[in-house]
């Protein structure tokens, strides 16, 4: 095959038993890959039902077809399994090298099931692969874990692991790869230790062969020469500041989470804004494969008490961390970050969870006795030590990292947790950036800006602006969106460049670019409506898992603080996300039910057979 | 007629003495394209804009006393 390997590896971990399997042609291309991938293996071989942690869950690693082909951005693979934080599928997704270098050992993807019986770690070298002991790699760091392995394969493998917090079972665990590098969401880390399954490791050397490598030499000149153009008077946001740039914007449209979502505006935004990162941590920029952008950050903190090396933080660990909890000292933050990456922390919920915990706190629902410290607002202290425990589960930590959901559930205030099925928001309040909200609401695996992204219209004018403030007609071009990131997600590319440079210029984001790329290195002769229509295929694949699972709208939704108290500062000043009127339209845009079931009509036409009912 | 114009960022760079918020006079009838188009901004520039902290088209008119404000594009997250 071609951009596809046409190769799965498929590990038992229960019999230790490994084998390949053919990638049927046409599962592929209907799927694309990626993303598509996973949910089609887990819709058919997957009970919804199964608890995340046990060993019946399976765990999908699955790069697209563009994914190592030189495409710019074409670095990713997604991660799917059934979540320990929501009960829902989850597909988090991550860049770096380890992806490419999956697709040159020969394969589009790795599916584990069961659990090894102790620690082990996958060794795959050029269609080789092995179960070894990691008895002497349990408890260590990423950052260990990563360089000791290196060392007892090849100096040039590349390693996807756990650090103490997937061993531990934190619901928020993230597999990291290339040492910082994330899978971040919904604890995919936890399923890989409850698997006993420390790391993976991969190296290898096989092409992977193009349909048509001159159209697609021609069309990579074309590309990236516009993408040179269009930076020609000043560079992209993204290089210069990384996505902790973003701070400047949210900030100004009222959107940046602050003190748990009780605001919209952080008086010190300035101390955590990304110029201030670059001029006082930034190392140098880091990219993924093929990326003509670099985002990544390296950065270096030497002030007392948060010494730290690594990467980030990006603009989501920012308002988590930062404005959310009212810090504002970014060395604190960075340290966070660091810690994170280095035990396998998700950024985001970690700072959500200590966000809420910090209300919980200040309004006598948690005792100074129970958290074992203060916890005020704007405490980077407590941050650092916050998140140490919680990786390692040692004292409140233990509470921490069962997510901020069931720890406001516990006190019996769950609606002070900041979450849509119980997964953490990003960083945009939807009370001003009402398309936001409909995405959190409906994503499928719970709060997440990576699962469509409609802040790119409503906040950044990319490609084409929306009022924020209007919930009207929202429904549609949020489809659009999550149709598109759909596609960017199974393809293997990041969505930081095909959004601005390959979809069209319209609030439907057609994937004009990604179809030219896809054609000329799959060779599948997509048509348009055809790759619109997978889109929209892995969107309803996903939905029948959910569904299966027991989700329907009353899972839809967001917490009272978003749709009932206004927001009381900056230009969304007196607005609520208006998510009720807009799921009325979203469900009708989609062709489910009033109830979120997408109708036999709907899945016929995807071709995806069978009812969605519960 | 008066409006006060903020420049964000790097935009700031395309105001009198690079300062963030000044008052201009134009005149009546000027839409929010016209100012962007007097202050000079490279149309390869990405940028977006708000009235009264309000999102707007280019094509909106500026009233007396309106704050018009530029502030450049930035994805992530
Ligand atoms: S834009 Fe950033 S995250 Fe995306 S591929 Fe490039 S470096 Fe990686």
């Amino acid at each position: 095959m071609h951009g596809w390997k046409g190769k799965i590896l498929r590990v038992d971990l229960n019999t230790r038993s490994m084998n390949e399997e053919k990638l049927n042609p046409d599962i592929a291309k209907d799927t694309i890959g990626g993303r598509g991938l996973g949910i089609y293996y887990m819709n058919k071989e997957l009970d919804p039902l199964c608890k995340p942690l046990s060993p019946e869950n399976m765990m999908i690693m699955a790069a697209g077809p563009l994914t190592g082909t030189g495409a710019p951005t074409g670095a990713r693979y997604m991660v799917m399994t059934k979540s320990p934080l929501t009960g829902a599928v989850t597909c988090s997704n991550s860049g770096g090298y380890f992806p490419t270098e999956l697709k040159k050992a020969g394969y589009d993807a790795i599916i584990v099931t069961g659990k090894a019986d102790k620690p082990v770690y996958l060794w795959i070298n050029h269609g080789q692969f092995e179960l070894r002991d990691a008895g002497h790699l349990w408890g260590k760091t990423t950052h260990e874990t990563t360089d000791l392995l290196t060392a007892e394969t090849d100096t040039k493998a590349r390693v996807a692991c756990i650090g103490p917090a997937g061993e531990n079972l934190v619901r928020f665990a993230a597999i990291m790869n290339d040492k910082d590098r994330a899978a971040g969401r919904s604890g995919v880390g936890a399923v890989m230790g409850s698997k006993n399954l420390k790391a993976i490791v991969v190296r290898g050397k096989e092409k992977i062969a193009l349909a048509d490598p001159d159209k697609f030499k021609a069309f990579n000149h074309d590309i990236l020469k516009a993408f040179k153009e269009s930076i020609k008077e000043a560079p992209l946001g993204l290089t210069v500041n990384g996505t902790a740039g973003v701070v400047l914007t949210t900030n100004l449209l009222g959107v940046l989470p602050t003190k748990n979502w009780q605001q919209g505006t952080f008086d010190n935004w300035e101390n955590i804004h990304g110029e201030t990162l670059t001029k006082k941590y930034l190392v140098s920029n880091k990219a993924c494969y093929a990326c003509p952008i670099g985002c990544g950050r390296k950065t270096k903190v030497e002030e007392p008490g948060f010494q730290g090396e690594g990467e980030g933080p990006e603009y989501e660990t920012i308002y988590a961390m930062g404005s959310n909890c009212m810090i504002d000292n970014l060395a604190a933050i960075a340290k966070a970050n660091f810690l994170c990456n280095e035990f396998g922390l998700d950024t985001i919920t970690m700072g959500a969870t200590v966000a809420c915990a910090m209300e919980l706190f200040e309004k006598g629902f948690l005792s100074e006795k129970e958290v074992g410290q203060p916890l005020n607002w704007g405490d980077g202290d407590a941050l650092v030590e916050l998140t140490r425990q919680t990786a390692l589960c040692k004292g409140f930590g233990e509470r921490l990292a069962q997510g901020s959901f069931r720890l406001a559930d516990s006190v019996g205030h769950p609606e002070l947790a900041m979450v849509s099925k119980k997964q953490e928001f990003p960083g945009y309040d939807p009370r001003g950036a009402q398309a936001m909200g409909l995405a959190y609401a409906t994503s499928p695996i719970g709060g997440s800006h990576m699962r469509g992204d409609p802040a790119y219209f409503e906040l950044f004018g990319i490609p084409q602006p929306m009022d924020p403030l209007v919930w009207k007609g929202k429904a549609k071009p949020t489809k659009s969106f999550q149709d598109l990131s759909a596609i960017i997600d199974a393809a293997g590319l990041c969505i930081f460049f095909a959004v601005r440079n390959l979809a069209d210029k319209s609030l439907e984001v057609k994937p004009t670019g990604i179809l030219a790329y896809l054609n000329a290195a799959t060779g599948a002769d997509y048509t348009l409506e055809e790759l619109m229509a997978a889109g929209e295929r892995i969107i309803n694949a996903e939905r029948q898992f959910l569904v299966k699972a027991g989700f329907a709208r009353k899972d839809d939704t967001l917490p009272s603080r978003l749709t009932k108290e206004p927001t009381p500062t900056g230009p969304a000043k007196g607005s609520v996300c208006h998510l009720e009127e807009m799921l009325d339209e979203y469900y009708q845009v989609r062709g489910w039910s009033q109830d979120g079931i997408p109708s036999e009509k709907k899945l016929t036409e995807l071709e995806l057979g069978g009812k969605a009912s519960q | 007629m008066k409006i006060r114009v903020k420049m964000v960022s790097v935009l700031q760079k395309y105001a009198p003495h690079e300062m963030d918020e000044f008052i201009f006079t134009v005149e009546k009838g000027t839409n929010a394209k016209k100012v962007s188009e007097l202050m000079d901004i490279p149309e390869t520039l990405k940028y977006n804009m708000f009235i009264n902290e309000r999102y707007c088209n280019p094509e909106t008119v500026l009233q007396t006393g309106d704050k018009i404000t530029f502030f450049p594009l930035m994805d992530g997250g």
